[in-house]
């Protein structure tokens, strides 16, 4: 019952977040199309498939962390985005910053602290639009540099005994360490309303190794998640405003 | 359809469904408490053959207990046995068990080991993980080392013990 929770939960709100960008997308191509019958002007990004002269710099926000830092008392999540369009490819670069406190009755307090970047590419599926959306798949290297501490104490299930050295014993970490993942992405970003834009990227998060963990494995990484087994689906929601170059 | 996307009267109602949305997708699902790891080192008795062939051994302990500790592993009751399951101590890197026999003088095995901790959740709590164990010292014949890691997933024998 508590994994179909956490399956409603999760994607339930990515499925209608999902919509809404298409929906978008699919009113401005119904009006483009018009557009185009009526008047047959040609569009200005057709045939420009790469350039090496930049065209645009999108820069925006995610909004689905600054949503969690909303909600949760003890979370501080931002991260921003940008992108610098060369035809119908794109340099894509993120940076955010992480924190999370989490405690559990008294006999737990977990903290985690750090910053992180991600470096990737993008193709758009669809370069020749006039209102620049972008729908896109790219890679990206993910980096990052964060402190975890733990204070609790570790209950052994079978060495039960009031004798020094064994049974109960308190366990406290207070650690930097760096982690650095892959990620594969796909997503898109409609335009709503003069250079603004909204997206979604759904990401699939692999290859996780993390450095100088100590005899204590890390819980979360800032930028990554939960680390988990190590692969992980996220699900981020943008706010962009593009800068034309020309 | 045409008229409502000429006015873009869609618009507000979308911008105002993806911050409903959104505010959903920022919720953390529940976490499920499942442990991964064991502590628990399957010991298995063996003599070698007359042609060179390990075979089950029965051994008659009267007790298996460690060292510093009030847990006791096993007491014999009737029939001897041929495996035997010990469980490291957490708190320590290295774990000392005590074989008590009264038909002959008492047996040590001490191992060593890496522990690391993990945290399932902070509502399960620590788990901790062994990982290289090695025979510190030990009055078998012999013994040999077979796991490199104690996994919930594994059950065979971890440790051959000959005698």
């Amino acid at each position: 019952v508590s994994t179909l929770k956490s399956i409603i939960k999760i994607f339930l709100p990515a499925f209608l977040l999902l919509q809404l960008p298409v929906m978008m997308l699919q009113a401005q191509q119904a009006s483009d199309s018009v557009r185009q019958i009526v008047k047959s002007e040609p569009s200005e990004t057709e045939e420009e498939h790469f350039s090496f002269v930049p065209a645009a710099l999108r820069l925006g926000v995610d909004v689905s962390r600054l949503t969690t830092t909303f909600l949760e008392q003890d979370a501080r999540y931002y991260e921003a985005n940008a992108d610098l369009q060369f035809g119908r490819y794109f340099l894509a670069f993120d940076a955010g910053t992480g924190h999370r406190q989490r405690s559990y009755s008294n006999q737990l307090t977990y903290q985690v602290d750090g910053n992180y970047f991600r470096l990737g590419a993008d193709l758009n599926m669809i370069p020749d639009n006039k209102d620049n959306n972008v729908l896109f798949i790219g890679l990206r290297y993910g980096r990052s540099y964060y402190t975890e501490q733990l204070s609790t104490t570790y209950s052994d299930p079978v060495f039960f005994t009031s004798q020094p050295g064994t049974g109960s014993f308190p366990v406290e970490v207070n650690r930097p360490a760096t982690a650095r993942w892959f990620e594969g992405v796909a997503g898109m970003k409609a335009r709503v309303w003069g250079g603004l834009f909204l997206g979604y990227t759904i990401r699939y998060k692999l290859g996780l190794k993390t450095r100088n963990t100590g005899s204590f494995a890390s819980y979360e990484v800032p930028g990554f998640g939960k680390v988990g087994d190590g692969n992980i689906f996220a699900f981020n929601y943008h706010v962009f405003y593009r800068i034309p170059f020309k | 359809m045409k008229k409502l996307l000429k006015k873009n009267d869609w618009k507000p109602v979308l911008i105002g469904l993806l911050f409903a949305a959104s505010l959903l997708s920022g919720c953390d699902p529940e976490e499920p408490c499942i442990a991964l790891t064991t502590s628990r080192y399957n010991v298995g008795f063996f003599e070698l053959s007359d042609t060179g062939t390990p075979v089950a051994l029965t051994e008659n302990f009267d007790s298996v207990y460690v060292v510093g500790s009030d847990s006791v592993f096993y007491r014999r009751v009737a029939a001897g046995i041929t495996s035997l399951g010990l469980n490291l101590n957490a708190a320590s890197d290295t774990t000392t068990f005590i074989f008590g026999n009264s038909q002959r003088p008492t047996d040590t095995l001490q191992l060593t080991y890496i522990r690391d901790f993990r945290l399932i959740s902070p509502e399960c709590g620590l788990e901790v993980r062994f990982t290289k164990p090695a025979v510190v010292l030990h009055t078998f014949d012999s013994v040999n080392v077979l796991t490199d890691e104690l996994s919930l997933t594994t059950t065979g024998v971890d440790l051959e013990i000959y005698n």
